[in-house]
């Protein structure tokens, strides 16, 4: 490789790094956006942490733990989908399979995303957090 | 100044400082896809979450599969190995170089899938982009010395400025995704929002504590704006920045369980690391109990 041309990748992979800041390059990877705790949170806002329970077919309440390895999905990209789960909320069917597949002997009946929601004041927790049900899915 | 420009993106370091850092970078690999990006591995049941990213698209790649998870396991694990040995001198060079193309295709596309299924990371991006380039250097030996050389240079430069950018660009997205005021990013209830949604005993202590917590954001904020400035300085000041930065993410590691490895790994490119069989050699002890710099100087 020539001087020249390593100048080229050099300036084009910074080139790269800075249009997907200044243009939102969230898909980019691995030059995309470096956004990771970028956003400005509402220091007034909310904080949503979802989750995941099931109910098994003996009526036992259950957690679902949201990692890539238990339920072949982590809770962020859980999140990322939340718009598109409430349209069609059978897209848990593959969470379903995968966790009862490292779970043996447990069949779900159903499943429940929940949230609990938080509330800051001033850039700081205050108060008791709420839980609340985001939506329910039989298992077919 | 063209030719300043020229030489301060392409510059003449140390060949055997590509061996060190690739081999860090390998070992990195390994343990990376091993603990923290396993995911790829876990993929193969959840197909509908496939959000592929642009170079994904490229690719055509499809959703992963347990047969493609494994053979980039595989692919990781025999490529780090062989640039790992391969630095010894007594392997030929052929180990390392085919070593270090596989271990960088392996890891980019481990990688690309991992960040694939709607969530991207951004501290991969020195280590991904990082392999490539150090793929491109040729062979470098452990023991290879002061010796130095462009095709050497150009990739730890790269390794260096991505580190730095990890850091900088971070400001600039903070920057225009707050609408384009650090102000509201640092005034912002961002540290608290991570710590409600990352609980631990540590910071579960904090996040009450309003004016701890902008503070911290200040902070954090300022020395990732300084972070271009370690190309300014010489050590011992460079080393002390670096400290600096392994500082950051051991506290961030602490309150927010991030440990940002696969970037800090990355900072060994501004390291001596050349110097490193010199100065084992130096103060290697004799059978006698004495120091062989001793018993030389006497």
């Amino acid at each position: 490789m020539k001087t020249g041309a390593r100048l080229v990748v050099s300036l084009a992979i910074v080139a790269v790094l800075v249009a997907a800041q200044l243009g939102r390059g969230d898909d980019w990877f691995p030059l995309g956006t470096l956004g990771q705790y970028a956003y400005p949170r509402d220091p007034d806002g909310t904080v949503l942490n979802t989750y995941l329970t099931g109910t098994t077919v003996d009526g036992e309440e259950v957690r679902i733990g949201l990692t890539a390895r238990s339920a072949g999905v982590t809770r962020v990209e859980l999140e990322v989908h939340l718009g598109e789960l409430e349209q069609d909320p059978s897209m848990l069917a593959g969470i379903a399979e995968v966790w009862q597949g490292n779970h043996p002997g447990v069949e779900l009946e159903s499943m429940t995303v929940r949230q609990t929601v938080h509330q800051m004041a001033g850039g700081a927790l205050v108060g008791e957090p709420e839980d609340r049900v985001v939506l329910t899915w039989v298992v077919e | 100044m063209l030719r300043g420009f020229v030489r301060w993106w392409v510059p003449e370091l140390p060949r055997a400082r590509v061996a060190w850092v690739r081999a860090a970078l390998a070992v990195m690999a390994v343990i990376d896809i091993r603990l923290f990006l396993n995911s790829t591995d876990d993929r193969a049941g959840t197909p509908e979450f496939f959000a592929p990213v642009v170079v994904a698209r490229w690719l055509h790649l499809p959703p992963v599969t347990d047969e493609i998870a494994a053979a980039l396991f595989v692919g990781v694990h025999v490529g780090a190995a062989a640039v790992v040995v391969g630095g010894f001198r007594r392997l030929p060079a052929l180990v390392q170089n085919l070593g270090s193309v596989l271990l960088a295709v392996a890891f980019g596309l481990w990688a690309v899938w991992a960040m694939s299924y709607g969530y991207v990371s951004h501290d991969h991006m020195a280590i991904t982009v990082g392999l490539l380039v150090l793929a491109t250097a040729g062979t470098a030996r452990y023991g290879g010395g002061d010796a130095a050389d462009t095709a050497a240079g150009w990739p730890l430069r790269m390794v260096q400025v991505l580190t730095v950018m990890t850091y900088a660009g971070s400001v600039l997205a903070k920057y225009v995704i707050s609408g384009g005021s650090l102000l509201r990013w640092a005034s912002s209830g961002t540290l608290a929002w991570s710590f409600i949604r990352r609980p631990n005993d540590l910071n579960q202590m904090l996040v009450t504590h309003a004016w701890l917590l902008r503070a911290a954001q200040w902070g954090g904020l300022l020395l990732e704006l300084c972070s271009p400035l370690v190309f300014l300085l010489r050590r011992p000041w460079l080393a002390l920045a670096i400290g600096a930065f392994l500082s950051f993410h051991l506290v961030t590691f602490l309150l927010l369980g991030i440990h940002f490895l696969p970037t800090v790994i990355c900072w060994t490119a501004f390291m001596p690391l050349e110097r490193l069989p010199g100065w084992v050699r130096e103060r290697r002890w004799s059978p006698s109990g004495t120091r062989a710099a001793v018993d030389r100087a006497a």
